[in-house]
């Protein structure tokens, strides 16, 4: 729906008509690389201050999390995946996404992850709203191991030929470590307003 | 006031200068590491430029394109052609809304559009989010740099901020727990917001998405909890493809800060669960700056922050010399072809040594433009006098082979003295030497040569 300032519309569209140049082509992107290494994903998130822990299966993450600082002293963790000792299903922060404002720890998927960004990309169906991706004050995603891409090209040109387009859901994003800032005196500090850490569990 | 008499109130406290020149340098060279690390870098720069100077060649059809396909997701899309209109706009979502408390995360555009003073006057109260913003925003100053904003401030001088506005202990300095307490600060701010307002980074025209990327994560809080979603962007803000964002997005947090991508790339269709989306499409002066040959691929820009880290004048001046939203070479281009005679002393706020085009993702030709910016600022009769009057000298007397041998002679002998008189006490060149001159001036040693021969 236009604004109902219509005339505006017109105006910025006409100005831009008029003030537009010879066209000149769309240059074609590059495919990309389409597989990524392991180990160049783990480098590049550990950089960005994150923690990678591989498991040979997804069952192997709760007795694994056990050990793990962050759910050991969590009062109250949401997850997507089941199996997860003391964990509640991300059902229970549905509706107003200031039910995520006591979450310690969220567990939620990745799709899959980019080795060249140390990036993964969140397209979690069961995740209600990305409140829960920021509010929580640590964050744990689970990623295949065969799911890495090598770069973002890979990973566009992926995201463009899933079945679901990217429009279908209103949030969606790569998360590439921890939230952090370096506003002060240019020194970083992990923990702006987000997760204060990122776990990336590799599966597989 | 001029730059140069800005740049001299910094130049004051000469700590201060060497602090921020290493501090912006030091990004600089994250920057080159990240950029070596990437062997495409330079056909990657290309595309950059070319998706770029394509679209701005077709910028109504992608427009409306992005306004279809946004409305599609559940946008609400408005035109403004200028910054009242803009921020005419805005508040009026508010209003509708009822909304008296606002979160922000960082737009160099409502900075442009200066929408907080807007807002507050009309009584809503707004709170920058990013938290350089927040701690400009504190001190009632403006940005000082796009990418990091309050990179002129040290860090105790935060902790006296913190003190004084958010019950910080006096004395504390160290970066973490100032960062906590602006954490708890922030946080409660997110919670009780009745509306986020942000920028954009890409809108994509073939989704109707919208690109925002941060490293704190505060464009998200400030979007997943409020009902009320704002999007302010600049016309230019627009791409083609889903897949154009792999060609950029490799370039910009590389770019900006050194690192592979930001912490949160965030794709926005539509507005959360339960809530509400307005896109907010802005011209003020982008489509003058398209018809200008020129000047136009500096709506290319994708805000990285590069080629402020990489001019030798910006790093010795600082953001606030410039007087603009946006300071460096980028800055000094949109504001002097915005109004020169306002601006008329920035394009001069620059060496020419070529370095911000070197390290432009989008290949921006910043010298070039400052070089023309240049040529308005004397047409338009804003330069200052001595100026004005040098560069008249200069021209006669480059037409007159004879003066000018006449006046080299005269020069050589004192113009060592005059200059070390006249700059001694400006900007940055108070501990500079005249370099020696040779012994012979060039037309004796051509002369001298062409006698050898």
């Amino acid at each position: 729906m236009p604004s109902s300032r219509g005339s505006s519309r017109r105006h910025v569209l006409s100005l831009l008509r008029h003030s537009a140049p010879v066209p000149v082509p769309l240059p074609e992107v590059t495919a990309g690389e389409a597989t990524g290494d392991v180990e160049e994903l783990c480098h590049w998130l550990v950089l960005a201050g994150a923690q990678v822990e591989r498991l040979p299966d997804e069952r192997a993450l709760g007795p694994w999390l056990a050990h793990y600082p962050p759910f050991a002293s969590a009062r109250r963790v949401v997850s997507t995946l089941p199996d997860i000792p003391g964990a509640e299903h991300a059902a229970a922060v549905a509706g107003d996404p200031h039910a995520c404002a006591d979450v310690d720890l969220a567990i939620a998927r990745g799709e899959f992850a980019v080795a060249e960004s140390g990036a993964v990309w969140l397209s979690d169906a069961d995740v209600p709203h990305h409140a829960l991706y920021f509010l929580a004050q640590h964050l744990v995603l689970v990623v295949e191991a065969g799911e890495i891409v090598g770069d973002l090209h890979a990973a566009y040109a992926r995201i463009e030929r899933a079945p679901e387009p990217i429009g279908a859901r209103p949030w969606r994003g790569f998360v590439a470590g921890p939230s952090k800032t370096a506003d002060i005196e240019q020194a970083l500090v992990v923990g702006a307003h987000g997760p204060r850490s990122l776990l990336v569990a590799l599966i597989g | 006031m001029s730059h140069p008499e800005r740049a001299r109130e910094f130049a004051r406290d000469p700590e201060r200068v060497a602090w921020h020149d290493r501090a912006v340098w030091s990004v600089r060279t994250r920057r080159d590491a990240a950029a070596a690390g990437v062997p495409d870098w330079e056909a990657l720069r290309e595309t950059a430029a070319r998706i770029r100077a394509h679209t701005l060649s077709r910028l109504p059809d992608y427009l409306e394109q992005l306004e279809d396909r946004a409305s599609l997701v559940g946008a609400t899309v408005h035109w403004a052609a200028d910054a009242v209109e803009h921020n005419e706009i805005v508040h009026g979502i508010l209003a509708d809304h009822g909304v008296t408390r606002v979160v922000k995360s960082k737009s160099m555009l409502t900075e442009e559009c200066e929408l907080n003073p807007y807002l507050e006057t009309n009584g809503i109260e707004v709170v920058d989010t990013d938290l350089g913003e927040r701690i400009v925003q504190l001190r009632d100053e403006p940005p000082s740099h796009i990418v990091m904003p309050a990179i002129h401030l040290r860090r105790e001088e935060v902790g006296e901020l913190f003190h004084q506005h958010l019950d910080a202990p006096a004395g504390l300095s160290e970066p973490e727990p100032l960062v906590e307490i602006a954490r708890a600060h922030l946080r409660a701010q997110f919670l009780e917001a009745q509306a986020g307002i942000t920028g954009v980074n890409f809108a994509v025209a073939e989704s109707g998405g919208l690109v925002v990327v941060t490293n704190e994560g505060n464009a998200d809080l400030g979007t997943a909890l409020p009902p009320l979603h704002i999007a302010c962007m600049g016309v230019e803000k627009v791409i083609p493809r889903t897949r154009d964002l792999g060609v950029f997005l490799r370039l910009l947090a590389r770019s900006a800060t050194g690192q592979p991508i930001s912490s949160y790339t965030s794709h926005f269709h539509g507005p959360r669960p339960g809530g509400a989306l307005h896109l907010v499409l802005v011209d003020n002066g982008r489509s003058r700056l398209l018809r200008r040959e020129s000047l136009r691929s500096s709506l290319a820009c994708i805000r990285c922050g590069a080629c402020l880290n990489t001019c030798p004048v910006y790093r010795r001046s600082g953001g606030h010399s410039y007087e603009t939203p946006v300071a460096g070479p980028i800055g000094s281009v949109l504001a002097a072809a915005r109004d020169i005679e306002a601006h008329a002393s920035l394009p001069s706020a620059c060496t020419l040594c070529g370095s911000c085009a070197a390290v432009c993702p989008v290949k921006i030709e910043l010298p070039n433009m400052l070089r023309t910016l240049r040529v308005d600022a004397v047409a338009a009769g804003a330069i200052e006098p001595g100026m004005r009057w040098a560069a008249r000298l200069g021209s006669q007397l480059l037409r007159r082979p004879r003066v000018l041998a006449l006046a080299v002679g005269l020069g050589r002998r004192w113009l060592p003295r005059l200059a070390r008189r006249w700059l001694g006490d400006a900007a940055g060149a108070g501990d500079r030497e005249f370099p020696e001159l040779a012994g012979r001036s060039f037309r004796e040693q051509w002369r001298a040569r062409d006698a050898e021969q």
